[in-house]
């Protein structure tokens, strides 16, 4: 994209790049903010909120003002540097990990060879900010939040991880727009080409776990309200709560790409060529299908969380641990047996 | 990149592992300790892209900062130190001791990669040799791959029957403490039945 020769320019190129992306995602947050009031309303039967500007589409903004006005309370006995820390490391790590995800036709902030890798290895610190955050606030029910918090994730992120090698090791590499372009094939049956389809067991692990470390309903234990008030954010107010709660979005967000770049062709469809140059009608029309695809699984997301009730928290440690981990475990064997007896796709395709 | 960005990139690396290293162990609270090893850890992983061994420094930071890390903050946290219930610090004569044992490690590390062959080769020839033909051709996991899985295969081996040692001693050590369960007669079904 930036192949200007000038290594200023690069620079350049590469800031616009990341602040266009990350503009883009913040001013998603907002949207799915007021998309998930709506759509729950509409679960439960309710009206939801639709006072503030046409069919209610500024309640976002209204909500960002009365945050930011809100007084930012600093209780006593905190610790002081961890407790401002907290919100940060939340909210840090989820955008950073949107840097190498594919949102249209090679299009991504920056482009590391270890692409995957390096998504898992920002997600496995966002767990910071909850556990610092919840220690420094010098509460009980904060305290075992954070707990509860890096305890589930690590536990989910194993399960999350040994599913992902498993699209590795069909995939034979790590650079996400190689694995986008393994799942093309031309015509309908090409949908069968998705790693949903190749690999359904190793998706399904992917989705649980996302929701597990994203900390969303059913597995939202951090900040169960029944029993723990806040969870790790009880103390928090204002804007330091708006960061957690923003980075609670991004972090859905950027779990539902990754699950559409390795799972559901990201920003290819089987019915669309890839062109070997692409104009900037093709790579507006992958940002759009990347983009669909995007909103299907959000809604997936917000559905499941307005439907289904919380987990008990030794239910959520049974089936991360006896469940998950060794299905995906399974996963992987029979992955690389299918991949030693040299059938190259678990479902074979007719032709 | 050019030279002397790296330098400057490097120097500030560095600088800043050795200073939040010699934060760890000098804070007095675990947490702040807990930390500033996550930093140390991120910074060494930046040395390590530096030197275009991306793979290795996200391992780094996915295993040792990410994994290894939140189970010490968990521990921690379950055992939750506050300032005023921290036990005192040791006096001079274990300062002392702890500085001696620091150094003597640090002078044995110092004198064994000064000495070794590896590094007074590379230090003759003045410029890192190229890669290995693996990953000129394949890219640096695939020779990070073929490396461990063809030249270390035996101590790959070796290491996982130790991880799997030790899953077994962790859990035998948990499952001693556990209570036996409790049979019920028939008594206190009807008793428990009678109570809901």
């Amino acid at each position: 994209m930036s192949d200007s020769g000038s290594p200023l320019m690069d620079v350049f190129f590469a800031i616009l790049r990341a602040v266009v992306i990350f503009a883009a995602v913040l001013q998603v947050v907002p949207a799915l903010v007021y998309f998930e009031r709506r759509l729950a309303a509409w679960i439960q039967d309710r009206i939801g909120p639709n006072q503030v500007g046409p069919v209610g589409l500024l309640q976002p903004l209204a909500d960002v003002i009365k945050l930011a006005f809100k007084e930012d309370l600093t209780p006593e006995g905190v610790d002081k540097w961890i407790y401002r820390l907290g919100p940060a490391l939340v909210y840090a790590p989820a955008i950073l990990a949107f840097t190498v995800i594919p949102v249209g036709m090679d299009l991504q902030v920056a482009s590391f060879d270890v692409g995957v890798i390096f998504l898992l290895t920002i997600g496995s610190f966002s767990v910071y900010g909850l556990a610092f955050g919840g220690w420094a606030s010098n509460n009980k029910y904060s305290l075992l939040g954070g707990l509860r918090a890096s305890a589930q994730m690590i536990s989910y992120e194993v399960a999350l991880g040994l599913s992902v090698i498993a699209i590795l090791m069909t995939a034979e590499t790590v650079d996400l727009n190689s694995i986008i372009r393994q799942q093309w094939a031309a015509g309908t049956l090409g949908l069968l080409q998705w790693n949903i389809f190749q690999q359904p067991l190793a998706a399904g692990i992917f989705l649980v776990a996302a929701f597990a470390e994203t900390n969303r309903l059913p597995f939202d234990l951090a900040e169960c309200e029944a029993e723990l008030v806040g969870g790790f954010h009880t103390e928090y107010t204002g804007l330091k709560f708006a960061m957690f709660f923003m980075g609670e979005y991004v972090a859905m967000i950027t779990m539902s790409a990754l699950m559409v770049t390795m799972f559901l062709g990201g920003w290819s469809l089987p019915w669309v060529e890839i062109p070997t140059t692409p104009g900037v009608g093709d790579i507006a029309l992958s940002i759009g299908i990347f983009m669909s695809k995007l909103i299907v699984l959000l809604f997936f997301y917000i559905w499941v969380r307005w439907t289904l009730p919380r987990f008990r928290y030794d239910q959520l440690m049974g089936i991360g641990w006896k469940v998950f981990i060794p299905l995906s475990l399974l996963n992987l064997g029979l992955t690389a047996l299918s991949g030693v007896l040299g059938w190259n796709w678990l479902i074979p395709l007719p032709w | 990149m050019s030279g002397w960005l790296e330098h400057l990139i490097f120097g500030i690396l560095a600088a800043s592992s050795v200073a939040s290293s010699f934060l760890v162990v000098t804070r007095r609270n675990p947490i702040y300790s807990a930390l500033f090893l996550i930093v140390m850890f991120s910074m060494v992983a930046g040395i390590f892209m530096l030197l275009d061994a991306t793979f290795l420094g996200f391992m780094q930071l996915l295993v040792y900062a990410g994994a290894i890390m939140v189970l010490y903050l968990f521990v921690i946290m379950l055992i939750n130190p506050r300032d005023d219930s921290l036990p005192e610090e040791g006096g001079f004569t274990e300062k002392t001791f702890a500085v001696g044992v620091a150094l003597l490690v640090f002078s044995l590390l110092a004198f064994g990669i000064s000495n070794s062959e590896t590094v007074s080769t590379l230090a003759e020839a003045g410029t890192i040799p190229d890669l290995p033909e693996v990953a000129q051709t394949h890219g640096a996991i695939e020779a990070f791959g073929y490396e461990l899985f063809h030249k270390h295969l035996l101590v790959f081996e070796v290491a996982s029957i130790l991880i799997l040692v030790g899953i077994i001693g962790a859990v035998h050590i948990a499952m001693k403490n556990k209570p036996a369960p409790v049979e019920l007669g028939a008594n206190d079904e009807e008793r428990l039945v009678n109570d809901v």
